[in-house]
C-alpha cells in the first residue's frame, strides 16, 4: 500500500492552532463560571 | 545491604545540581534589572550578592565534579530534590538581605513557598517591598510552576537519556514531544504565550481601575504569575482582595483554572485535539469535584445568610474554591473569615478542594485529578466485578490524551501516592493541633501547605512556632516533588553514611 503523504502544518497554521486552543480553553472555563453564578442565583432564591 | 555511592555517583549528582543552580543565578538577573530600572540600588546590591553566591556554587560544583557519566534514575531523583534544596537556600538571600524577613527560617519558608507554588508567606511589610524583590517573589513562583529543572533543561542541559530522569524527579512525567528538551521548550511556549495574553488583560483592567500604566503592567504581570503558576503570591498584603473588582476576579479565575491544567492537555488543545478538554479524566474529575464543593458551600453559606445577594455569594464562594481547588491561594476574603464566617463546613469543603488539587504535570499541587479519576474508575471496576458473574472479565479504562486500561499495578501506584499525601496532611494537622490550634484549622493550614495552595485561616504568621514553620516547609517540598525524589535524597544520605 502506498504511504500517505505526511501533512506538515506551516508556521502560520501552527500559530492559528495555538490561538484557537487558547480561545477554546478560555471559553470552557467562562461557561463553567457562568454555571457557578447560576447555581448561586438558584441557591439564594431557594435557601435564603 | 545498602550499597555506598561511589565517587562517580557524587560527581554526576554534583555536576547536574551545579547546572540547575547556575540557572537559578541567571534567573536572578531579571529582578536585578528590575531593581536597576527603578533605581532601587540597595535591592540591586542584594541581588548581585545572591547571583554571585549562585554562580560560585554552581560553577564551583561543576568544576569539582567533572564527569562524562550520564544520569541514572536514582541520580535524576537526587539531583531534582537536591537542586530544590540548594535553590531554596540560595534563593532566600535577597529577601534575607532586604530586611523584610524576621529570620533566615522565614525566608526559607517564603522561598520554598514560592518555588513550590504554595503562596503562604512570612515576609513582613509586604506593601512596602521593593519592585525588584517583588519581581523575584513572583518569578520564583512562575519558574517553580514550570519547574526549576525544566528551566535548566531548556537552556543548560544536553538532550541525554539522563535529562528525562531529572525531569521525572521534579514530579512531571508527561512527554509532550518525543524529546525531553523539546518537551521542556513546549512547556515554556505554553506558559510564555499565556503570560503575554494574561498580563495584557490584567494590565488593561488595572488601568481601567485607575492604576498608572507602569503600575498596572507590573501588577498585571505579578498577579498573572501568581495565578498561572497556581502560586498565589500578590504584590499586596490584601492579595487580590485589594482590587475589589469582578472583572479582575473573572480574569484571575480563567488564568487559575488554565494554570491548573496538565501541560499535555494544553498541548493537545493547541495542536488540534480540542475534544480533549471534555474527554480527559483530569478535567472531568476537576469540574465534577469543583461543582460538588461549590454546591455544598453555596448551599450552606446561602442558608447562613452571610452574603446579601447572589453576586456576592458567587464572587466569594466560587473564587475561594477555584483558588483552593487549583491550589492557587488567591483570596478575596480575610484569612480569619474562613473561621468566623464560613465556619466548620466551609473550612472542611475548602480543605477537601485543596487536598484534591490540580492536574498532574501542571503548575499545581495536591493529590491530583488524574489520581481521583483512577481511584473512581477502580471503585466502579470493583463494584462491577462484584455484581457480575465470576467468569466475566471486567476492565475499566480512562482517557488522558489516549485511552489507558486500568490494571492493578497502576491502581496500587496511585493509591500509594494518595496515602502518602493523606499521611502528610494528617501529620501536619496533628503537629498544629499539638500547638493548641483547633484541629479543623490545623488541618486546613497543613493541607494548604502540603497541597501547595497557600490559603490561610490565620495560622501562618511570622510569630508562629518555628517547628510549625519547618513542618509546613517540608510539607510544601514533599508535596510538590510528590515524595519519591525527596525519599531518594534521604536514601542517598543514608547510603553515604551506612552503606558498604
Amino acid at each position: 500500500m502506498a504511504e500517505m503523504p505526511r501533512v506538515v502544518a506551516t508556521r502560520r497554521q501552527e500559530i492559528i492552532g495555538y490561538a484557537l486552543g487558547i480561545i477554546h480553553e478560555s471559553l470552557w472555563i467562562l461557561v463553567f463560571t457562568l454555571g457557578a453564578y447560576i447555581a448561586a442565583v438558584i441557591a439564594m432564591a431557594v435557601f435564603k | 545491604m545498602i550499597v555506598r555511592p561511589r565517587k562517580e555517583d557524587h560527581l554526576v549528582i554534583g555536576k547536574y545540581t551545579g547546572k540547575v543552580i547556575v540557572g537559578v543565578g541567571l534567573l536572578m538577573c531579571i529582578p536585578l534589572l528590575t531593581s536597576i530600572a527603578f533605581a532601587e540600588w540597595d535591592t540591586a546590591v542584594d541581588f548581585i550578592v545572591a547571583i554571585s553566591a549562585c554562580m560560585i556554587f554552581g560553577f564551583g560544583t561543576q568544576a569539582l565534579c567533572r564527569t562524562q557519566k550520564d544520569l541514572s534514575w536514582s541520580h535524576g531523583l537526587v539531583v531534582a530534590s537536591g537542586s530544590w534544596f540548594f535553590a531554596t537556600a540560595l534563593g532566600a538571600l535577597p529577601a534575607l538581605l532586604s530586611g523584610h524577613a524576621g529570620s533566615y527560617l522565614d525566608t526559607l519558608f517564603d522561598v520554598m513557598s514560592g518555588y513550590t507554588t504554595t503562596g503562604l508567606y512570612l515576609l513582613q511589610d509586604l506593601d512596602h517591598v521593593s519592585n525588584g524583590l517583588n519581581m523575584w517573589r513572583h518569578l520564583l513562583t512562575y519558574a517553580g510552576g514550570q519547574g526549576i529543572v525544566v528551566i535548566a533543561l531548556t537552556f543548560l542541559f544536553k538532550a541525554t537519556a539522563g535529562a528525562y530522569k531529572v525531569y521525572v524527579g521534579e514530579g512531571k512525567d508527561e512527554r509532550l514531544l518525543p524529546n525531553v528538551i523539546q518537551t521542556a521548550r513546549a512547556i515554556w511556549l505554553v506558559s510564555l504565550t499565556w503570560l503575554g495574553i494574561g498580563t495584557l488583560f490584567l494590565g488593561f483592567r488595572g488601568m481601567q481601575l485607575g492604576q498608572g500604566p507602569v503600575r498596572a503592567f507590573f501588577h498585571g504581570l505579578w498577579v498573572f504569575m501568581g495565578a498561572w503558576s497556581t502560586g498565589g503570591f500578590a504584590p499586596q498584603s490584601y492579595n487580590t482582595f485589594w482590587f475589589h473588582d469582578i472583572g479582575y476576579e473573572v480574569i484571575c479565575i480563567v488564568i487559575m483554572i488554565a494554570g491548573s491544567f496538565n501541560f499535555a492537555l494544553h498541548w493537545a488543545m493547541w495542536t488540534g485535539k480540542r475534544e480533549e478538554i471534555r474527554k480527559n479524566v483530569e478535567t472531568i474529575s476537576f469540574f465534577v469535584t469543583l461543582s460538588i464543593t461549590t454546591l455544598v458551600a453555596t448551599f450552606f453559606l446561602a442558608q447562613a445568610n452571610i452574603y446579601p445577594d447572589a453576586m456576592s455569594l458567587f464572587r466569594k464562594v466560587f473564587y475561594q474554591l477555584v483558588s483552593g481547588h487549583t491550589t492557587t491561594g488567591f483570596s478575596t476574603i480575610y484569612a480569619r473569615s474562613f473561621v468566623t464566617q464560613w465556619g466548620p463546613i466551609g473550612l472542611i469543603v475548602t480543605t477537601v478542594a485543596m487536598a484534591i488539587g490540580a492536574s498532574a504535570a501542571s503548575t499545581g499541587g495536591g493529590i491530583k485529578g488524574i489520581r481521583m479519576g483512577v481511584i473512581s474508575k477502580a471503585l466502579v471496576q470493583d463494584v462491577r466485578r462484584m455484581i457480575s458473574p465470576e467468569s466475566s472479565v471486567i476492565m475499566e479504562k480512562y482517557h488522558h490524551i489516549r485511552d489507558t486500561w486500568l490494571d492493578d499495578g497502576l491502581v496500587r501506584g496511585v493509591m500509594t501516592v494518595t496515602i502518602a499525601y493523606l499521611t502528610l496532611y494528617g501529620i501536619g494537622a496533628i503537629v498544629g493541633a499539638m500547638y493548641g490550634y483547633p484541629l479543623e484549622q490545623a488541618a486546613f493550614e497543613m493541607v494548604s501547605a502540603a497541597s501547595n495552595t497557600g490559603l490561610s485561616c490565620g495560622i501562618t504568621q511570622p510569630n508562629m512556632p518555628d517547628l510549625l514553620k519547618v513542618v509546613y516547609t517540608l510539607g510544601m517540598w514533599l508535596g510538590r516533588l510528590e515524595f519519591m525524589s525527596v525519599f531518594a535524597l534521604i536514601g542517598y544520605g543514608v547510603a553515604v553514611v551506612r552503606g558498604k
